[in-house]
């Protein structure tokens, strides 16, 4: 059986996200409707998000998976997907053509982590003590982009079953 | 009636709701000025770019600015990098045409020939005659919903008495408008007040206390007495604004506000929960009929916003009173303002054929607008067009899958995951078959399992080519719908 790649759980974030598209687009955009391409991108930083609270709940000792990966090597995963995340943040949503080709770039490396096979065990790990940092991780990520405060711990929550889903579907 | 003529009646009924869906979601008016034709905006979509000055309601002043690379956007402001000379201007300020209702005339009809039993079970009469009476101006809306919210006032005598009684009331009030607008027999633009106003009645500490106040004031002229079956109660109908409330000096104050907040709230993320689940529905009748329920939810809220940025003017302090800034003000207004846009787009697409958009409701018109998409734009961008449809709420979840597998067939990268999508999507269509068939579904099943069997030609698997060409036959499709109909009649008989 194979594993979800990025891009298949991004269009199923996408598709979750595309009614709060208002939410992530600058005061002088509003109005702007087209929401695919703004969707796709706060999708991906979704999943950025999930993956650094994942490994963040790795590094802390929370599961036994710290130890099989080894320390340096998630510390090196965290700031890869860091790295991924800044990346994602400056893709100007307008320019389709530079989007997609920089979020295509984004799903392969992502996918060079997760779907390496020591990493897939942690991935498709959806124990309560990992929860609570992925969650932690989007939903800081939601606010910084533009998420009601009020909102995004209810919204990332109902993102991380949905990552853990799409994860387990295949 | 034949199998056949039960399947024209039904998708008839459908047509005549859409129409009647797009003349009744705001007003009759902005129904015929949504679907009106515009040729410089049509001018626009044939070339791929270009920007149209032309008025959007209450935006005399816009522009849709169709870019070349697809991406599409409503401004207040010109385009800086654009030339005056690049635009066309579309100035259809006074449109007054008849367009949708001469169309809806048209279906009315044509179901004519069905009988009494027919126009009984779907009001087809009581929505054509409301909807005249609007288009004339020979009625307003609000009359209609005053006699829904007396009927249910009535039965509560202690309304003005009781936390719980004035509760169940509000709560009855709002079942009875939402249940008046999805028949059809009230438009959006009086429902969204009565919605926003009973609303904000559930979410007030003292529903009562606004009881009260309605009934003791005799400055207001316009509100009615209830009177019913000869005998007048004391009761008088709340005004459905809930400005009123929020300025009035009995209930002026910090409850009165954030009642009002969590209204417009609770109404938003009831419309947020709507358009989710008709992205998820596998009929485009069924996502269509949730979405006209959203509507009324967004933009009852939306009428809440706009209530607190008008009284923002006059009140210094009043986001600190209501706990909520203008900027969380003008984002929450953003969002119900972009659904309110999203939603009667799509309803028009579905009710009246534009090229500005895809029309689910026909699958040839739908996959000709695909293969167009792609003649022109190349596989990435229709890829991304057809995963914007779900985004934008054109269609829903089911027919993006099926939209995209037939785009991914075309270039020959179709996955085992399609595969299983589109496999599963034909499980549920033949589950629901004849529930579909009756509701005047199109008919996508037989698109799917010929996706499916082109797949199967593609990479050579003759055995499972064959059984998905025969279930692709439009004959498997009635033989399908004949069994489970003579299987529920069965049902019937024996209960």
């Amino acid at each position: 059986m194979s594993q979800s790649t990025s891009e298949e759980i991004v269009n199923a974030l996408a598709t979750e996200i595309g009614p709060d598209a208002s939410y992530f687009r600058a005061e002088s955009e509003r109005l702007y409707l087209s929401g695919i391409e703004i969707a796709t991108l706060i999708g991906t930083g979704v999943l950025l998000s999930f993956c650094v609270g994942l490994f963040e709940g790795v590094k802390k000792g929370v599961t036994k998976h710290a130890e099989k990966l080894g320390e340096d090597l998630v510390d090196s995963f965290v700031k890869r997907l860091k790295t991924l995340l800044e990346r994602v943040s400056s893709i100007k949503p307008h320019k389709t053509d530079e989007l997609l080709h920089e979020v295509d770039a984004v799903y392969h490396e992502l996918d060079g982590i997760v779907l390496s096979q020591d990493v897939v065990e942690v991935v498709v790990d959806n124990s309560s003590e990992l929860y609570s940092y992925e969650v932690q991780e989007v939903t800081r990520y939601l606010q910084q982009v533009g998420f009601p405060e009020g909102e995004a711990l209810e919204r990332a929550e109902i993102l991380v079953v949905l990552i853990q889903r799409e994860w387990h579907s295949c | 009636m034949t199998t056949v003529e039960l399947l024209n009646l039904a998708s008839k009924i459908v047509e005549f709701r859409r129409l009647a869906m797009l003349l009744l979601a705001e007003c009759p008016q902005n129904g015929e000025y949504a679907a009106r034709p515009v040729k410089a905006l049509d001018q626009v979509f044939a070339n791929g770019s270009g920007v149209v000055r032309y008025e959007i309601l209450g935006e005399p002043d816009s522009y849709v600015v169709l870019r070349p690379d697809g991406t599409r956007y409503t401004i207040t402001q010109p385009p800086a990098d654009l030339n005056e000379k690049d635009f066309f201007v579309e100035r259809p300020f006074t449109y007054r045409g008849s367009y949708v209702w001469e169309k809806l005339q048209k279906v009315i009809s044509e179901l004519q020939i069905y009988g009494s039993t027919v126009n009984d079970r779907h009001g087809i009469e009581v929505t054509a005659h409301f909807v005249e009476s609007l288009k004339n101006q020979e009625i307003t809306g609000i009359l209609v919903s005053q006699q829904i919210i007396a009927e249910v006032i009535y039965l509560y005598p202690e309304v003005t008495e009781s936390r719980q009684i004035a509760l169940r009331c509000s709560n009855d009030c709002l079942d009875k408008i939402f249940q008046a607008f999805r028949k059809l027999q009230l438009n959006g633009d009086v429902a969204k007040q009565e919605v926003a106003t009973f609303t904000f009645f559930c979410e007030h500490p003292s529903p009562e206390k606004l009881f009260q106040v309605v009934n003791s004031s005799t400055a207001i002229t316009s509100f009615l007495p209830i009177t019913m079956a000869g005998s007048t109660n004391i009761q008088r109908i709340p005004i459905n604004q809930v400005e009123y409330y929020l300025t009035h000096p009995v209930t002026f104050g910090v409850d009165t506000f954030i009642a009002a907040i969590q209204a417009a709230k609770k109404l938003r993320q009831h419309g947020k929960s709507l358009t989710r689940e008709a992205i998820s529905c596998s009929g485009v009748v069924s996502f269509h009929e949730h979405l006209y329920t959203a509507l009324l939810s967004y933009r009852a809220a939306q009428t809440i916003y706009e209530a607190f940025m008008k009284l923002n003017q006059t009140i210094p302090n009043l986001s600190q009173l209501s706990g909520l800034d203008g900027n969380e003000l003008h984002r929450f207004w953003v969002e119900t303002e972009e659904a309110r846009v999203s939603i009667l787009s799509s309803i028009v697409f579905a009710a009246v054929a534009s090229h500005r958009g895809p029309n689910i409701s026909a699958p040839t018109e739908f996959f000709s607008y695909w293969q167009m998409a792609l003649d022109g734009l190349g596989k990435d961008k229709t890829r991304i067009g057809i995963q914007d449809m779900v985004i934008r709420w054109v269609c829903p979840e089911f027919l993006r899958d099926l939209a995209i597998s037939w785009l991914a067939l075309q270039s020959a990268e179709f996955s085992e995951r399609l595969v299983r999508r589109l496999t599963s999507i034909c499980e549920t269509l033949e589950k629901d078959l004849l529930k579909n068939a009756l509701q005047g579904e199109p008919n996508y099943l037989t698109i799917c399992y010929s996706t499916l069997a082109n797949f199967y030609r593609s990479n050579g698997n003759l055995q499972r080519l064959q059984q998905f060409e025969e279930k692709a036959d439009a004959r498997y499709f009635m033989c399908k719908l004949h069994e489970s109909s003579s299987s529920h009649l069965a049902q019937e008989k024996g209960e």
